[in-house]
C-alpha cells in the first residue's frame, strides 16, 4: 500500500469535481451550522430552566379586601389566620421541604407591583388592599410543589396556591417545541447531505470508471481503489463541518455574546465554554457522515 | 495453468449460452490462440479466466485457484499473477508513459526502488524507453498497444491474457506485437490470445482453439487459422 498514490488520486478527484466538491461542503457546512445552533439552543433551554427554576416559588396568596367570597368567605385574612398559615408552614410534615419563605405585605406587593408594571396604566388605579398579602415559599425540591398547594388549598384565609413553575413550564415547552423542530430540520439536512455525498462520490466513481476498471485488471485491492473517493468524501465534509464550527463559535461570540448579552443582562446566555462543546461534534458528525455515506456509495458502485 | 471442464455460461435473455460445455486443459509455457467469429466465445472464456465473470455451471482453475469458488477479497491478489491486454489498449490518458507502467506496480504496494527498476526494463523490452515522458496520445496505435504490454509484462506474470491485441492495429504492427508476445512467451510466460488475425495464426504456428456458437470445435497444436497445414 502506497498511501502517497492514495492521497495523489484523491487530491486529482477532488480538482476534477471542483463544482460538487463546494457543493459538499456547502451542504455539509449548512446543515451541521444548524445542527450546532439548534444544539446551542437546547442547551440554552436547559441552562434558562435551571436558573428559572431555581427561583421559581409557590405563591400562598391570603385573601384580600376583594376577594371573591366563594374562596374567602370571611374576608380579608386575619392577623390569626397570617399566625396560622405561618404555623402550618412551621409544621414538622411541611418544614422539610421549605427552603425558607417570607411574608410580602400590603406595602410591599404594591411597591413590587409598581416596579413591575412601571409606566404601565393599571399601575396608576391599583391600590395596595387590593394586591394579596403573599407568602412567599421557596421549597428545597421545586418539584414538590403539590405539597404545598395540596396543604393550602382551602385553607381559611387562603385565596389560591399558584406554582409560579406553571408559568414558566409554558415558556419552556414552547422554547422547547422550537429547538427540537430545529434540531429534527437539522437531522433532515443532515440526511440531504449524506444523500449528497454519495452522489456525488458515485459520480466522481462513474468519470474515473476507466481507471478503476484498469486498476480492479492490474489487481489494486478494493480497499487500495475505494479509499481515495472516501478520503474525498471526508475531505471536503471536513472542510464544511470546521466551517460550520467557525460558524457557530462566531454565532456565540458575535450575536449571542455581542448582541444579545448586553440586552439580557439578567439571562445566563451561552457562551464560548458551549460553543467549544459543540465544536469537535460538529466535525466529528461531519466527518462520521462523510465517511459512512462515500463508504456506502463506493462500496456499492463497485461490487465486483 | 489452467483447466476449464464442461463450463456452460448462460447470460441471462440469451437465446444460446455463449459458451455450452467448454473444457480445455492449457499448460505451463503454453502458447494458445483463441479463434472464432464474433460471439463465439472467446472474450467470454478469457473472462472466466480473469474471474471477472463466473461459469454458470462447471469449473474454472487457473494458476492453482478455483475461480468459482475464489472469495471476493482474494480476486485482486489473483489477478496480479494475471496480465491483460485489450484491443482497445486501455491506458489512462492523464499519465505518461512511465506512470501507466508504474501504476500496476503502485496499486499492488510496490516499493519506490521497485519501480524504478521494473518500469525502464519493461519500456526497454517493448522498445519505447525514450517516450517513457510522453502522454499515451502522443503514440501511435502499434506504441500504445505496446505500452499496454509493457504494463501487463512489468510484474513478469504467469500467465498473459490477450483479447484481440492486434485488432485496431496494421499488419506490419501487429507482427512486432507478435514477436513481443512470443519474446515473453520464451521466457516462460503462458499466454493465451484471442485473434481474428488470420495471418498472424497462420504464420505462428502455434496451438490453435477454435470456438464457433460456443463450443470448442477444433484444438490443434502447431496448426493455423483454418488447420492445420
Amino acid at each position: 500500500m502506497r498511501f502517497g498514490t492514495v492521497i495523489r488520486e484523491a487530491v486529482s478527484g477532488l480538482r476534477r469535481n471542483v463544482a460538487m466538491v463546494v457543493s459538499i461542503i456547502l451542504v455539509t457546512f449548512l446543515s451541521l451550522t444548524f445542527v450546532g445552533t439548534a444544539s446551542l439552543l437546547q442547551m440554552q433551554v436547559g441552562e434558562m430552566k435551571n436558573y428559572w427554576y431555581d427561583r421559581a416559588q409557590v405563591a400562598v396568596y391570603l385573601c384580600s379586601g376583594i376577594s371573591p367570597a366563594d374562596a374567602c368567605p370571611q374576608g380579608e385574612a386575619s392577623a390569626d389566620i397570617k399566625a396560622a398559615v405561618e404555623a402550618k408552614l412551621n409544621e414538622g410534615t411541611l418544614k422539610p421541604y421549605i427552603d425558607k419563605y417570607f411574608f410580602e405585605n400590603h406595602d410591599q406587593a404594591y411597591q413590587h407591583f409598581q416596579e413591575q408594571f412601571k409606566g404601565n396604566s393599571v399601575a396608576k388605579y391599583v391600590t395596595k388592599d387590593q394586591l394579596n398579602e403573599t407568602f412567599w415559599v421557596k421549597l428545597k425540591d421545586p418539584e414538590k410543589s403539590q405539597i404545598i398547594t395540596e396543604t393550602f388549598t382551602g385553607f381559611a384565609g387562603v385565596e389560591e396556591v399558584r406554582d409560579q413553575r406553571s408559568y414558566l413550564d409554558q415558556i419552556f415547552n414552547i422554547l422547547n417545541a422550537a429547538s427540537l423542530a430545529a434540531i429534527g430540520v437539522a437531522v433532515l439536512m443532515l440526511f440531504s447531505s449524506a444523500l449528497l455525498i454519495s452522489t456525488t462520490i458515485r459520480l466522481s466513481a462513474f468519470s474515473r470508471r476507466r481507471e478503476i476498471g484498469i486498476m480492479r485488471l492490474v489487481g489494486a485491492s478494493n480497499f487500495y481503489i475505494q479509499l481515495p473517493f472516501v478520503l474525498e468524501g471526508i475531505v471536503a465534509a471536513t472542510v464544511g463541518s470546521l466551517l460550520a464550527g467557525g460558524a457557530v463559535i462566531a454565532i456565540v461570540h458575535f450575536f449571542v455574546q455581542g448582541v444579545l448579552a448586553p440586552k439580557l443582562p439578567f439571562t445566563n446566555l451561552v457562551g464560548l465554554t458551549e460553543g467549544f462543546t459543540v465544536f469537535p461534534i460538529l466535525v466529528g458528525v461531519g466527518v462520521l457522515l462523510a465517511a459512512v455515506a462515500s463508504g456506502t456509495a463506493i462500496r456499492r458502485y463497485l461490487r465486483i | 495453468m489452467i483447466s476449464i471442464s464442461h463450463v456452460t455460461k448462460q447470460y441471462k435473455g440469451a437465446p444460446r449460452p455463449a459458451l455450452d460445455d467448454v473444457s480445455i486443459e492449457i499448460a505451463k509455457g503454453d502458447f494458445v490462440f483463441l479463434v472464432g467469429t464474433s460471439g463465439s466465445g472467446k472474450s467470454s472464456l478469457l473472462r472466466l479466466m480473469l474471474r471477472e465473470d463466473i461459469p454458470s455451471t462447471g469449473s474454472v482453475s487457473v494458476l492453482g485457484e478455483n475461480l468459482v469458488g475464489i472469495p471476493l477479497r482474494r480476486i485482486p491478489q489473483f489477478r496480479r499473477n494475471i496480465g491483460m491486454v485489450f484491443q482497445d489498449f486501455r491506458l489512462l490518458p492523464n499519465k505518461t508513459i512511465f506512470d501507466n507502467i508504474a501504476f500496476s506496480l503502485e496499486v499492488t504496494g510496490a516499493s519506490r526502488a521497485k519501480i524504478a527498476d521494473k518500469v525502464p526494463a519493461a519500456l526497454r523490452l517493448v522498445g519505447l524507453a525514450e517516450k517513457s515522458d510522453r502522454m499515451p496520445n502522443e503514440l501511435s496505435g502499434g506504441e500504445q498497444q505496446r505500452v499496454a504490454l509493457a504494463r501487463a509484462f512489468v510484474d513478469t506474470p504467469a500467465l498473459l491474457l490477450a483479447d484481440e491485441p492486434t485488432g485496431n492495429l496494421d499488419p506490419g504492427t501487429s507482427a512486432e506485437i507478435m514477436n513481443l508476445l512470443e519474446k515473453i512467451n520464451a521466457a516462460g510466460t503462458t499466454i493465451v490470445m484471442a485473434t481474428h488475425d488470420r495471418g498472424l495464426v497462420d504464420r505462428a504456428q502455434k496451438r490453435v482453439v477454435v470456438l464457433d456458437q460456443g463450443k470448442i470445435v477444433r484444438d490443434e497444436r502447431g496448426a493455423g487459422y483454418g488447420g492445420a497445414q
